[in-house]
């Protein structure tokens, strides 16, 4: 008889909590929270309570499945592996590209952009950070030199001050929401910028319910008045930042008056805010989709940065700008190099020394120089015939990439798709061959939280059927393709690996991590990891002021198309709801999709609670029930993305922001009619 | 008291008088409920750290003694109990979710320091103490003085400020040893909206407080649960101080005796309840 | 709303064999009540679960009262005795919550008492509007 608990890291968002799993007789049986943990406290949200019930649910994959005549026949997997290898084989290297997953480990991560440049010989690597916080990596680069959150989130506790833009956190990110609430309680302030009336709404000092889509404006208004108020932090500017002058000129006209015509913000709040946010000794600034998905992603990042370098609030306990992100391991994902720009670390692959140092690491002669393209563009690419084969690892662009209809076209155009999942997700079905992959309850690996801190997760329990983790899958593969470079007993081996040609994760191992998580950068294997970022000096030396002017959204309500529509998330499920959806409490609490819309636009159009409409746009139209709440203002629809029968990226607009890629997820114009 | 509870695990396991004990392991400075079978595992045993050992495993909402003792059957099971552990024991015998016969409780008190943590009215097993001294417990919750000045309106208030925080984790139920209903009103979509943040006011924390006014054990695992602080027990130690002077009772003291709520043994004279209504 | 103007909301869940009884005795020899009562049956007071009368209460009832047999008379012989221990407690859980004790109310009313039945929904309605409107009933709080 035997009864354990195994220590791992919670599958879902990037909070980064850590739980025990009950294993009775090798059997995971349910879930304790752990109480010797900084962030989980003991606690966890509903979802992670619940999260051992997708790990043992009957439609996990068991085994590899071939698709034949239309149909998915199992394989065993030197069938699968063989075909795959022999398929991928015939393309040339820009023909072919490969999504990794932020919902995988560090090592799984690493070991697909190693496949990719080593193997495929192509830097047409890229992962759903894309979709969420690939404004951050560039924006934050740019002003600061590091695209990453720059505190932890338990020193939040402390705070004096919370700027919340863009981001529903009590139900995007309910343990960092945990430690603002503390603050809350201890007298710190609170201003809420949000277009819907959310849960923190009843908390906050002032609400500022903008416009969708007009951050910039916001965020320029409140350094006028920053500034014309003398509020400004002239020390910090003079010692520690570039470019003032530039921002300075470019924020002038941004005066209350003209803000509140963009944003539809009454002035004295914008006052206010500037002058909360400026005066408190300690302010932070938390942002998340609602300043990243748009066309101006990158600009709504770096006006951020631009605010709070203003004030001096960089660098210091409970201050600077903190990128809450979503998945569990995108911070990871993207520090691994499963970009198409960078290895790991953030090592840029243009660079000739960069590309040296790998060729002898992996030893090969030669790697990839040119940049890649990004998940947006390959499936773009693929549609236009020109990338033929895709290899997708955990992740599901048939609900989470915008404008689905298009999406499917470009999958379907492919001539060969191999995806690699632990269900058969919406995109496991366009597939050709799928392999089946462990869960996080099945594997040994590190994730990285939002807040840099690698954890280490514990395997738990074998996988289901014949399933395997995707780091021996990819190491398989890569040596039926010829590769010697992927010879690994455990996935320590690989961390070990990264630790030696990556300095942010320098000092990390498997030994040190057993007892609690490391904060990179952590050169070395005494240092004791960095909470806080940008202490003494920015990463890039001096911090950058970029002067942004406002610009609309890509697409604006007009007649035809009256209604904004906005994006986002619910507290009981997670993204496309592959795992979410499997489990049952979960889908009691939400069975469905939902629009919210305005008692007042209910009214004109005569429509009752869960009546059925038809919401469309220039790109598709959806059928779903409607959720009728103050929650949003006139004119603006909200629908949360989780549901595949009702997928609000139907609807969504993909237009990108130029540098990061991004799509405007958050913005676009739809209509609502009556469902005949 | 370590080193002599260890010994004392070890002659249990070594004389074969249980099959194993259900203890807290510690490792890498992280500990967790364990089930030791091995009295070479002993020296990982600890005692100043807490998890409830009886607690009830969500979503099969069984709890883990009862799913220990349906895989061997027949066979006696160690527990290392504190006063909450015990506690739980007993209530959950009374409702038919163990069998006490075939559980050795090894009883073991906490110090004043864990008493404070948990706001433990009562920090050592009452019937099976076998190791420590009783300590004096905590009586009062910790934001019981502002709480009993406010008036009726006040505490709606109070509360709705409170509750607001709720993000529907069920951290208080699935941590709370006492809830194993298979359905649970907090889930049932006609009593309680579902998908609505913030929740509905207050009967989604109601049911819990009111189902466990005698049967609540005062183990503090509900508040720990809750990521918002959210001052649950408030309403637990009023009610639980009032069925002690009502029907004297006191949830978990002794297996033997009946919850006044649920069983009504033989009508007794009451008419002075009717007093109060 | 004024005090005066307000007329309350009474859910009354009656036991089937006297309470109900008793109220259609009340009706049937055309005795005078307020209207402000709404009755659900239920086959005993012991039957009603507190979830009920929080229920009401969060859904616009100003007032919510379980009536019952008298002490010894239940038809399922021990009903009102769980009924009535739990009604005190309930009181208190109310208490806590600031939700005033007297919104809700225990009542032994027999099948031939239709003249209390009238009388204690008069008393009911009488101290109800008194109390004011429900609080908790959305439509009717103040911001």
């Amino acid at each position: 008889m035997s009864y354990y608990n195994v220590l791992t890291v919670c599958p879902y968002c990037g909070s980064g909590c850590t739980f025990y799993l009950q294993v009775l007789q090798g059997e995971i049986i349910g879930i304790l929270p752990n109480k010797n943990h900084e962030i989980s406290q003991g606690n966890l949200c509903i979802k992670g309570w619940f999260a051992n019930e997708f790990v043992t649910h009957k439609d996990r994959l068991k085994k590899p499945l071939i698709k034949k005549d239309g149909n998915f026949v199992e394989a065993s997997w030197d069938e699968a592996l063989q075909l795959v290898a022999k398929k991928l084989k015939v393309y040339k290297p820009e023909e072919v590209g490969t999504l990794s997953s932020a919902k995988v480990s560090n090592e799984e991560n690493y070991l697909m952009q190693k496949f990719t440049r080593t193997v495929l010989k192509t830097n047409n690597v890229d992962h759903c950070a894309r979709l969420c916080h690939a404004s951050t990596v560039v924006g934050l680069g740019k002003s600061f030199g590091s695209g990453a959150m720059t505190n932890s989130i338990p020193e939040m506790e402390n705070t004096k001050c919370m700027f919340v833009i863009g981001s529903n956190t009590t139900e995007q990110h309910p343990m960092v929401a945990k430690f603002m609430m503390k603050a809350k309680e201890k007298g710190a302030k609170l201003i809420l910028a949000d277009p819907r009336k959310v849960v923190w709404s009843k908390f906050a000092d002032i609400h500022l319910q903008q416009r969708p889509g007009t951050d910039v404006a916001l965020l320029n208004g409140m350094m006028n008045v920053i500034l014309e108020e003398g509020l400004e932090d002239k020390k910090f500017i003079e010692e520690r930042t570039e470019d003032f002058e530039s921002l300075k000129e470019v924020v002038k006209k941004y005066n209350p008056e003209y803000v509140e015509k963009i944003t539809g913000i009454d002035k004295q709040l914008i006052v206010e805010a500037a002058r909360m946010y400026a005066k408190s000794e300690a302010s932070a600034i938390f942002y998340s989709m609602g300043i990243t998905q748009h066309t101006t992603g990158v600009d709504n990042v770096v006006s951020c940065a631009n605010l709070a370098m203003l004030t001096g609030n960089v660098g210091k306990v409970g201050t600077g700008v903190n990128a809450l992100r979503g998945q569990v391991n995108v911070q990871g994902a993207c520090d691994c190099g499963a970009l198409p720009n960078v290895f790991s670390g953030y090592q840029v692959v243009t660079d000739e020394a960069n590309r040296k140092k790998f060729e002898q690491a992996w030893h090969v002669d030669s790697l990839p120089d040119k940049v890649g393209l990004t998940v947006t563009e390959l499936i773009g690419e693929a549609a236009k015939g020109n990338i033929k084969a895709l290899y997708i690892m955990g992740e599901n662009p048939m609900v989470s990439d915008p404008d689905l209809k298009h999406v499917k076209e470009g999958l379907s155009n492919l001539e060969f798709l191999v995806v690699q999942d632990i269900f058969l997700t919406e995109t496991a079905q366009l597939a050709d061959v799928v392999l089946p992959a462990a869960s996080f309850a099945e594997k040994d690996g590190t994730y990285t939280t939002t807040d840099r801190r690698v954890q280490l997760a514990r395997k738990a329990v074998d996988p289901p059927g014949e399933a395997k983790a995707d780091w021996e899958i990819i190491s398989e593969l890569a040596k039926r393709m010829g590769s010697n470079e992927f010879n690994y007993s455990s996935p320590s081996d690989i961390m070990d690996e990264i630790s030696r040609y990556t300095p942010i994760y320098g000092g990390i191992s498997y030994e040190r991590l057993k007892e609690k998580g490391l904060h990179w950068p952590c050169h070395s294997k005494d240092h004791p990891g960095t909470p806080i970022l940008h202490k003494e000096k920015f990463s890039r030396g001096k911090g950058k002021f970029w002067a942004i002017e406002f610009k609309e959204p890509a697409e604006l309500p007009d007649s035809e198309y009256p209604f904004i529509l906005t994006t986002g998330r619910v507290i009981f499920h997670y993204h496309t709801g592959t795992m979410t959806r499997k489990v049952e409490i979960l889908n009691s609490e939400v069975p469905t999709g939902f629009v919210e819309i305005n008692p007042k636009d209910a009214k004109k159009m005569a429509l009752f609670d869960n009546s059925t409409v038809v919401v469309s746009t220039r790109r598709g139209s959806i059928q779903i029930p409607v959720k009728i709440t103050e929650r949003v203002k006139e004119g603006v629809a909200f629908i949360p993305f989780h549901f595949a029968e009702c997928a609000a990226n139907e609807l969504t607009n993909p237009v990108l922001d130029p540098v990061a890629k991004i799509p405007e997820f958050k913005v676009c114009a739809c209509k609502i009619e009556r469902a005949s | 008291m370590l080193n002599k509870i260890r010994d004392y695990c070890r002659d249990l396991l070594e004389s074969k008088k249980v099959e194993g004990i259900l203890a807290v392991y510690t490792e890498n400075g992280n500990y967790f409920p364990y089930f030791f079978t091995k009295k070479e595992e002993l020296n990982n045993l600890c005692i100043d750290k807490k998890y409830l050992l009886l607690n009830s495993v969500k979503p099969l909402r069984e709890n883990l003694v009862f799913l220990l003792q349906s895989k061997m059957p027949g066979k006696r099971i160690g527990i290392l109990a504190r006063g909450c552990d015990e506690r739980a024991l007993f209530e959950l015998s009374k409702r038919g979710q163990v069998n006490l016969d075939n559980i050795e409780t090894i009883g073991y008190s906490c110090n004043e320091e864990q008493a404070k943590i948990c706001t433990c009215p009562t920090p050592y097993p009452t019937v099976n103490l076998k190791f420590g001294e009783k300590v004096e417990g905590v009586s009062e919750h910790k934001r019981w003085k502002e709480f009993s000045q406010l008036d009726i309106e006040g505490k709606r208030k109070f509360w709705e400020k409170e509750f607001s925080k709720c993000i529907k984790c069920f951290g208080c139920r699935n941590a709370c040893p006492i809830c194993f209903c298979k359905e649970c009103l907090m889930e049932d979509r006609k009593f309680v909206k579902g998908g609505e943040l913030p929740v509905e006011i207050p009967s989604f924390h109601f049911v819990q407080r009111y189902h466990h006014a005698a049967q609540c054990i005062s183990c503090g695992e509900c508040e720990i649960a809750c990521p918002m602080d959210i001052p649950l027990r408030l309403i637990s130690f009023v009610l639980l101080n009032r069925v002690k002077k009502l029907y004297d009772y006191t949830p978990g003291m002794n297996p033997k005796q009946e919850c006044p709520i649920y069983t009504i043994k033989e009508e007794r004279n009451e008419e002075a309840l009717d007093e109060l209504l | 709303m004024s005090k005066s103007e307000f007329e309350p909301r009474i859910v009354a869940l009656l036991c089937n064999w006297c309470t109900y009884t008793g109220a259609d005795l009340a009706g049937t020899a055309r005795m005078k009540y307020p209207p402000n009562v709404r009755t659900l049956r239920v086959m005993c007071s012991g039957r009603v679960d507190p979830a009920f009368v929080i229920f009401a209460l969060q859904n616009g009832a100003d007032g919510v009262m379980i009536g019952g047999c008298h002490i010894g008379d239940c038809h399922y012989a021990k009903g009102n005795y769980s009924s009535r221990r739990r009604a005190v407690i309930l009181k208190d859980t109310l208490e806590s919550l600031g939700i005033d004790p007297r919104r809700f109310r225990l009542e032994w009313i027999s099948a031939s008492e239709g003249d209390k039945f009238a009388e204690v929904i008069k008393k009911f309605t009488k101290e109800l509007k008194e109390l004011g409107p429900n609080p908790l009933n959305k439509g009717a709080q103040d911001a």
